[in-house]
């Protein structure tokens, strides 16, 4: 018998695909936000919302990951921007190399910012890297205080949560306090906005991230 | 959750980056695998089973060496492990962390006949 020594990730080929995906992302000079949540948490309407502030300024395009239908899809199509659909069948996450094909039908050079919408999920997400520059997590007020403990490493890898349906506070039990505590507890550098899709409270401070970003980004990729 | 395609990524890694154990006999695969990582072992040799049919690994046994959850003391920096998100550091009994570890898959060695 005899042991060889393998030291390597599983996913190493995706890592690998998204790293190439990065390349073109930034040679396209394009903000790529990975948009990550439980099934209805708001990805969807945020994007909308987003879309009707930073849309046509900015140039913006939306892959649009789903389990199963294209309804998605046809919500971003009636804003008259690049959409490109995934339906993964029954896999529960994104990887890297539906991306790959997905941007083949999105004239990449010419955006800005481009969102992908993950499948509703908030575990099998997380592991895998599809070369975005961001991921944002959504949590829905309803989902109850905890999910930031549940859900660790989705909420750790994130560089911004959206606490989205704040208009519905009055009517349940939630402690945003608390939640924010929480969230904040696994990963202290986490920017952290109250939004809702229905009074578009916090849409405006987030699509001013989106911007800030942007130029960061673009200053960075001048300098260097 | 997603243990069919993990196991579908181990075959695919192994055929790919080790095309001359073709001939051997691969008696185990051990896997190192993050306690944050949602894959269940078991459900993990069960899809691997499946899907090593007809492959170099089919019979080929799993083993697993689980990992950690290992985080970093966002205060004094203290590293320390902990087995769920209630914990304080050990050390200056601040509750905010950065997690740097528990969310491994990795193939880390085989047994080869
Ligand atoms: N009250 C309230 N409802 C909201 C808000 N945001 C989204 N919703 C509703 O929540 C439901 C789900 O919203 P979507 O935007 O489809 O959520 P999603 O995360 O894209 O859902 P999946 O893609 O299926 O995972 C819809 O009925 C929305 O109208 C909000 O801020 N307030
Ligand atoms: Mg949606
Ligand atoms: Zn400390």
């Amino acid at each position: 018998m005899e042991i060889i020594t393998v030291e390597q990730k599983i996913l190493k080929k995706n890592d690998e695909i998204a790293a190439d995906l990065r390349k073109k992302f930034d040679e396209a000079n394009v903000f790529v936000i990975n948009m990550v949540s439980s099934p209805g948490s708001g990805k969807t309407s945020i994007i909308e919302r987003t879309l009707k502030i930073i849309s046509p300024a900015l140039s913006v395009g939306v892959i649009e990951g789903d389990i199963q239908t294209s309804i998605d899809a046809e919500r971003i199509a009636q804003f008259n921007i690049p959409v490109a659909q995934i339906i993964t069948n029954g896999t529960c996450h994104l990887e890297a190399r539906m991306i790959e094909q997905a941007i083949n039908q999105l004239p990449l050079k010419d955006l800005d910012v481009l969102f992908i919408e993950n499948v509703g999920n908030l575990v099998c997400p997380s592991s895998y890297y599809l070369g975005e520059h961001a991921k944002v997590v959504i949590m829905s007020v309803t989902e109850g205080e905890d999910k930031p403990l549940k859900y660790p490493a989705m909420f750790s890898k994130s560089c911004v949560l959206l606490m989205n349906k704040t208009d519905l506070l009055p009517h349940i039990i939630f402690d945003i306090t608390k939640a924010k505590k929480f969230a904040l507890k696994i990963n202290p550098d986490l920017k952290i906005y109250e939004t809702s899709c229905y009074d578009n409270t916090g849409i405006m401070q987030w699509c001013d991230w989106i911007t800030n970003e942007l130029k960061l980004k673009r200053c960075k990729s001048t300098i260097g | 959750m997603h243990e069919a395609t993990i196991a579908k990524n181990i075959i695919e890694l192994i055929q790919t980056e080790f095309p001359e154990l073709n001939c051997k006999r691969i008696y185990s695969v051990k896997l190192r695998i993050g306690e944050l990582s949602g894959i269940y072992p078991e459900s993990l040799e069960y899809y691997f089973q499946e899907l090593s049919k007809n492959t170099i690994l089919e019979n080929t046994k799993l083993s697993f060496e689980k990992a950690p959850i290992k985080v970093i003391c966002a205060v004094c920096s203290t590293i320390f492990e902990i087995i769920n998100m209630d914990y304080d550091c050990p050390n200056c009994k601040n509750s905010q962390f950065n997690i740097i570890g528990g969310d491994e898959l990795e193939i880390i060695n085989m047994e080869v006949e």
